[in-house]
């Protein structure tokens, strides 16, 4: 037994809690707060909240990144397999707890994946045949071994996160925590590396934060939902139904036939059997409107190569007040597309395209020209962001192609993304989701009418998404036209208009979500369950494929 | 001085002074662009000769023919440079690392020897040309003064303001370029250790020499880091030409407007970049990152016969480096077998 302040604890728990009240540096009121929380051995657990709510501190409160790393007052006691969380150095932690990350980007430090994958081990000084060991039983796992010799700078969403997990496993903790760990990989890589959890269970303790609920319920046992600093609840998987009205109070996106699970006191892993009640009791579930859209607007046709490959062969036709979203793998070739119809592309990559906006041949003409008609925020939006304030942000497209009344078109765009309180800040300092608007509004100020997202929606939970989908619709109505590159198929489902799907650059299908939908499962893009509810002529796949 | 003259000698030394700033800038962002940075300083695999080497030899080579370098005569550097450079061939997309880094060195050389040329003072020009030791230069355009120098151009006063000598010569010129040359060398070598070697294997080498391991770190993140700023950059430049910036250039200018985007870019990449890095740490610390002083490793240390081959090469460019000095072709710039007349032997 170890003694935390008056509280005795159990050496062979992974996780006990007592009286955490953490606060950062500088930050007068606790921005967590936690009486009491435990977590079994073996047990699954997933963490749910909202962006900002708490979630991810709550979890390095327990693998040490707080109040190593993190610095704050933490006079609670976090305790891990009987070690007291804020007296034991990180390098000890890092033997008993896992942490699997968001972004594989920054989380990959090696150059091949073996290297990756031998960095844990290498630093716990284990002989070479103890790290090989290691190393081949984590790329079994992770079912990575035709990744083993690759340069990880290559490698897709999707794979770099399985060689993440596998440098992970590697370091054989006895506990993992994985903190959003398919936020921004494709659903066939999220599939895979959900895959791989499952074949964990049992053997680890696992803790999973996730925005995709859907995705990760089938197999966790307990749900614990975090808001505002605080544990809402914690409960077994089986009587989430029951909170329903709590998910939704704390801006959690529920399952739709959760809802309906819930009314008929059925298995909400049931979906079939879900849907052919709500067909026996002849309830009418509302279908997303499709726009149909104006006149053709944008007509674009990309042919891009490397030497001996073909990365994009597809053409585009965006309509007036038409949101098109464009699904497919990690390196389908959906950014490729939308860098060639901006004139993006690197140097080294040979393309041949052809693009007219508004009947205005651009085929020829430069990015400047292009961003006149045409703008496109990038996933890593903070790179737009150069200028002191946010006022001379949104202006700075206007200034710098010579608008008269930049001043007063400025005014226009502040007020229409509600920035008017923030015209004086540094833009670089504002929240992810202020961000987002600030450079959504300074790409649009140039007067264009056609804006190219890609993946607005990576990482951002349920709330901020809907925001961006009611920016979308808002700007619909003005006139705007979209072409977004998403992985997320319910947002694609819930809000666009006509949707395409890229498979090794080609353009495999198109049309509107109900058609594509019907059949997209053969390019790894898997229909939401509420595209399912609503179309009972189609087959669901098992649980842990399904589309979120 | 008439009015004529004022603008002949003004417009004239800010048309020098701006070749020396754009000449470089434009090898740079208009010949090798971004992604030609990203070339220089990113490993692919390959087989060949430097390939096979342990990173250890390629750094003890780039350590040892730094001192070379600097204790031979510049024509023996110049040399070993172009040599260094022919041997880019062997590289993984060799031509075109032959190109980018011919650009990059000789936009070093012209940067560094604009520099040298105008602001290296008059004494230490003629102690490094004829090792008279003179405390203060004759004046300028006097007899005695043209006995040591070529004028070429004669800058506008106030350009004294900012370290100009007052007189642009050809002797400043020839110390400039032969004080450069050296560099060219170093950066062409160290440049082979980034593309030939994995991070990681720069990592147990260095851990090999008892380098404190975070130093190490932090130097294996770096290079790990170092494509993902000239990515970060590439994309933040092009959205702001997206937004209008460089509306008005041609194709002439374009290139400093690709430089002023790079400069406005740094910002926001850096912070974009340093958001991310806090997750590097989280990932190297939850994986047990100095837990220990020192390290095992998957991959033994080895050493392989191209690496005896270049020792071998290191150990003929320290013989050469004696013998060159030994037989007065070593030291100073330019060569001079003249003893110094201040009694001393350093080198310029």
């Amino acid at each position: 037994m170890v003694e935390t302040g008056s509280t005795e604890v159990s050496l062979a728990k992974p996780v006990q809690v007592h009286n955490l009240a953490f606060n950062y540096v500088g930050v007068g009121r606790p921005v967590l707060t936690v009486d009491s929380f435990h977590v079994d051995d073996g047990e699954v657990i997933l963490i749910i909240g909202k962006s900002g709510g708490g979630k991810s501190t709550l979890v390095n409160c327990f693998n040490g990144v707080i109040p190593h790393i993190f610095h704050g007052n933490n006079p609670g006691g976090v305790v891990v397999y009987g070690h007291v969380v804020k007296e034991t150095p990180l390098p000890k932690l890092s033997v008993m707890v896992g942490t699997l990350l968001q972004d594989p980007e920054t989380q990959v430090l090696n150059y091949t994946v073996e290297e990756e994958v031998a960095f844990g081990p290498e630093n716990l000084r284990l002989p070479p045949e103890e790290i090989r060991r290691r190393v081949d039983d984590a790329i079994a796992t992770t079912d990575i071994e035709g990744l083993r010799n690759r340069e990880t700078y290559v490698l897709s969403g999707g794979e770099l996160q399985r060689v993440a997990l596998a440098a992970v496993l590697a370091m054989k903790t006895k506990m993992l925590i994985m903190d959003e760990p398919t936020s921004n990989i494709d659903p066939e890589g999220t599939a895979r590396v959900f895959q791989t959890l499952t074949g964990l269970k049992g053997k680890s303790t696992l803790i999973i934060v996730e925005h995709k609920l859907e995705r990760a319920l089938h197999f966790v046992d307990r749900v614990v939902l975090v808001d505002e600093g605080k544990i809402v609840f914690d409960i077994e998987k089986s009587k989430l139904v029951d909170y329903v009205e709590e998910l939704h109070a704390a801006g959690i996106d529920v399952p739709e036939h959760y809802l309906y699970a819930k009314r008929f006191g059925m298995n909400p892993s049931d979906i079939d059997g879900i849907r052919k009640r709500i067909a026996t009791e002849g309830l009418q579930l509302g279908v997303p409107k499709r726009d149909k859209g104006g006149e053709v607007i944008l007509d674009a046709r990309s042919l891009v190569e490397v030497p001996g490959k073909v990365l994009v062969d597809a053409e585009v036709t965006l309509r007036e007040r038409q949101v098109l979203a464009v699904m497919g793998r990690n390196g389908a070739g959906k950014s490729t597309l939308l860098k060639s119809i901006m004139n993006f592309l690197d140097r080294q990559l040979t393309a041949k395209s052809t693009l007219t906006v508004d009947g205005v041949d651009l085929s020829r003409a430069n990015i400047q020209t292009r961003g006149k008609h045409i703008a496109f925020v990038p996933q890593s939006f903070d790179l737009m962001l150069i200028n002191k304030t946010v006022e001379d942000e949104v202006s700075y497209s206007l200034r710098k192609r010579g608008v008269k009344d930049h001043k007063q078109k400025t005014e226009e765009f502040l007020k229409l993304f509600g920035l008017q309180d923030f015209r004086r800040r540094d833009p670089l300092m504002l929240s992810v989701g202020q961000r987002r608007r600030v450079a959504m509004a300074s790409a649009l100020s140039a007067g264009v009418k056609i804006v190219m997202l890609d993946e607005p929606t990576s990482g951002q939970d349920f709330y901020h998404k809907e925001i961006i989908a009611r920016e979308i619709a808002m700007l619909k109505g003005l006139g705007y036209s979209f072409i977004i590159v998403t992985h997320d198929a319910k947002f694609v489902y819930r809000y666009s208009d006509y949707m395409l799907i890229l498979d090794g650059g080609k353009k495999v299908l198109e049309g509107t979500p109900e058609e594509v939908f019907a059949v997209s499962q053969r390019y790894s893009v898997i229909p939401p369950t509420e595209y399912y509810l609503r179309n009972p002529q189609i087959q669901i796949p098992e649980l842990g494929m399904l589309g979120v | 001085m008439t009015l004529l003259e004022a603008v002949y000698i003004n417009a004239g030394s800010w048309v020098l002074f701006l070749f020396g700033l754009a000449f470089p800038i434009y090898l740079i962002f208009g010949y090798m662009g971004l992604t030609g940075f990203k070339d220089l300083t990113r490993y692919e695999e390959a087989k060949t000769f430097y390939y096979r080497l342990n990173p250890l030899t390629k750094i003890a080579f780039t350590i040892v023919l730094t001192f070379v370098v600097a204790v031979t005569a510049w024509s023996a550097d110049l040399a070993l440079g172009l040599i260094i450079l022919v041997s880019y061939l062997s590289l993984r997309r060799g031509f075109r690392k032959l190109l980018l880094g011919s650009a990059l060195a000789f936009a070093s050389v012209v940067g560094l020897a604009w520099t040298f040329s105008t602001a290296t003072p008059y004494t230490l020009i003629i102690y490094a040309f004829t090792r008279q030791c003179l405390t203060v230069a004759p004046p300028t355009m006097s007899p005695a003064w043209l006995h040591y120098f070529t004028p070429l151009w004669t800058w506008a006063s106030y350009f004294q303001y900012w370290g100009f000598q007052p007189v642009f010569t050809l002797q400043g010129l020839l110390y400039g370029l032969q004080v450069s040359t050296r560099t060219g060398a170093v950066l062409l070598a160290a440049l082979i250790l980034v593309m030939t070697s994995t991070p990681s294997a720069i990592l147990r080498s260095l851990g090999k020499l008892k380098l404190p391991i975070v130093l190490i770190f932090a130097l294996v993140v770096g290079l790990r880091t170092v494509p993902r700023i000239f990515d970060s950059l590439d994309t933040a430049v092009k959205v702001q030409f997206m937004r209008g910036y460089g509306s008005r250039a041609n194709k002439a200018t374009r290139v400093f407007y690709l430089f002023g985007g790079v400069l406005s870019s740094i910002v926001p990449a850096m912070t974009f970049l340093f958001r991310g890095a806090q997750n590097t740490a989280i990932s190297a610390d939850t994986r047990a990152f100095r837990a220990y002083k020192d390290r095992t490793f998957l991959t033994p240390f080895t050493f392989s016969r191209e690496d005896y081959i270049l020792f071998a090469v290191v150990a003929a460019l320290v013989v050469f480096a004696v013998v060159s000095n030994i037989y007065g072709f070593g030291r100073a710039i330019p060569y001079s077998a003249v003893g110094s007349s201040c009694g001393a032997t350093s080198t310029a």
